[in-house]
């Protein structure tokens, strides 16, 4: 669009919008702002001098997965899982947390620890356990009970509706 | 958008120097470009206090970036107005849940009439106050194009949309000025009390 396919009050708009321009390059910005900027300059300099270089840094995170990853492994090849009467009868499952059952499986059941997880459905029925309810995502939602010696005690499938109240 | 003036580092020497830790270069880089963000933001954003906070921005978001940007993809101030762009965005959605209150004219004179002086001022703050009432992506344009004056490829570019947009976004937004323009002025208390009737 050319000038010449302007309205009136459209080139009238425009005169007003130089005089804003003109108005625009008499304000400065505050001296204060550059030395904020650079403040944040030295403050990151500062921190990338302080912080390990980001190479070590990754082998780090990198060593940890897979120390992570073996311990998983390990848990899952190494200890049996005990297979269940612990996936819960559709007939119990309102019973979900009342823990009474699971007394028996420590001298001392405070010192039991319960982790919830989500387990693939086809890892979970290659250890011959039924998959009852399957997440969307084709994962089945369990609890595991580890005992103080980090060994596992028991695992069981949850309900879907159960779990969802984690 | 070349800048330089001969001699002068180009954007692209200054950029490798700061990646390399050069502090200096930064500065260089700050004192050479943060008046065009500043003018880009002032003129999004309703205050000078929100506009600074902008320019800020822009050259954190710069700071931490250095090693992503592409000197070959785009010249430093059309990166640093894309940057701006957004970060105005932001500001200015923010904005909108305040009710800015009356401002007074209180500008420096620029001429020995100081009549001419206040009727320059009021013309410029009901400029201002047009477009801020403008959609955003109207204002964007009118701002790249009639004040900072840059090519519609450049602000396609800028806006990462086709030209033929930016044409007609300029085309809508020049007749929607033109209409907020032409309408009787509100003072500025009645425009305060509608506006804050309407949130109540």
């Amino acid at each position: 669009m050319n000038s010449d396919d302007l309205r009136n009050d459209e080139r009238e708009a425009l005169a007003r919008l130089g005089e804003m321009a003109a108005d625009l390059q008499r304000e400065a910005v505050s001296a204060d702002l550059e030395r904020r900027v650079l403040a944040a300059w030295d403050a990151r300099a500062a921190t990338a001098a302080a912080s390990p270089p980001p190479a070590w840094g990754k082998w780090l995170w990198a060593s940890v997965g897979v120390g992570a990853a073996c311990s998983v492994v390990a848990f899952a090849v190494m200890r049996q899982p005990v297979p269940i009467a612990s996936v819960v009868p559709p007939a119990l499952r309102g019973e979900l947390g009342d823990d009474s059952d699971l007394r028996w499986l420590d001298a001392d059941p405070l010192s039991l620890q319960v982790v919830y997880a989500r387990v693939s459905s086809e890892a979970w029925e290659a250890h011959g356990l039924p998959a009852v309810d399957v997440d969307a995502d084709g994962s089945v939602p369990v609890e595991l009970v580890i005992g103080a010696d980090g060994s596992l005690r028991r695992v069981r499938a949850l309900p879907l509706l159960v779990h969802g109240e984690y | 958008m070349a800048l330089n003036f001969a001699g002068d580092p180009s954007d692209r020497d200054l950029i490798a120097r700061a990646l390399a830790g050069e502090r200096a270069a930064f500065a260089a880089i700050y004192q050479r470009h943060h008046a065009i963000v500043f003018r880009f933001a002032r003129a999004m954003c309703a205050s000078v206090a929100t506009a600074e906070d902008v320019v800020q921005e822009v050259f954190l978001v710069l700071m931490r970036n250095l090693a992503r940007y592409d000197a070959d993809r785009s010249d430093l101030p059309l990166y640093l107005y894309g940057v701006a762009r957004n970060v105005a965005r932001g500001a200015a959605r923010r904005d909108r849940r305040f009710v800015a209150l009356e401002t007074s004219i209180e500008e420096a004179p620029t001429t020995d009439d100081p009549l001419a002086d206040l009727g320059l001022a009021r013309r410029v703050a009901r400029v201002r106050k047009a477009i801020g009432l403008l959609p955003i992506r109207h204002r964007e344009v009118l701002i790249l194009c009639e004040l900072h004056e840059l090519s519609y490829e450049d602000v396609a570019r800028v806006l990462g949309v086709p030209i033929g947009t930016v044409r007609s976004r300029l085309h809508r937004a020049r007749r929607l000025l033109a209409e907020r323009l032409s309408r009787p002025e509100e003072t500025p208390s009645h425009a305060a009390h509608k506006r804050l009737g309407y949130l109540l």
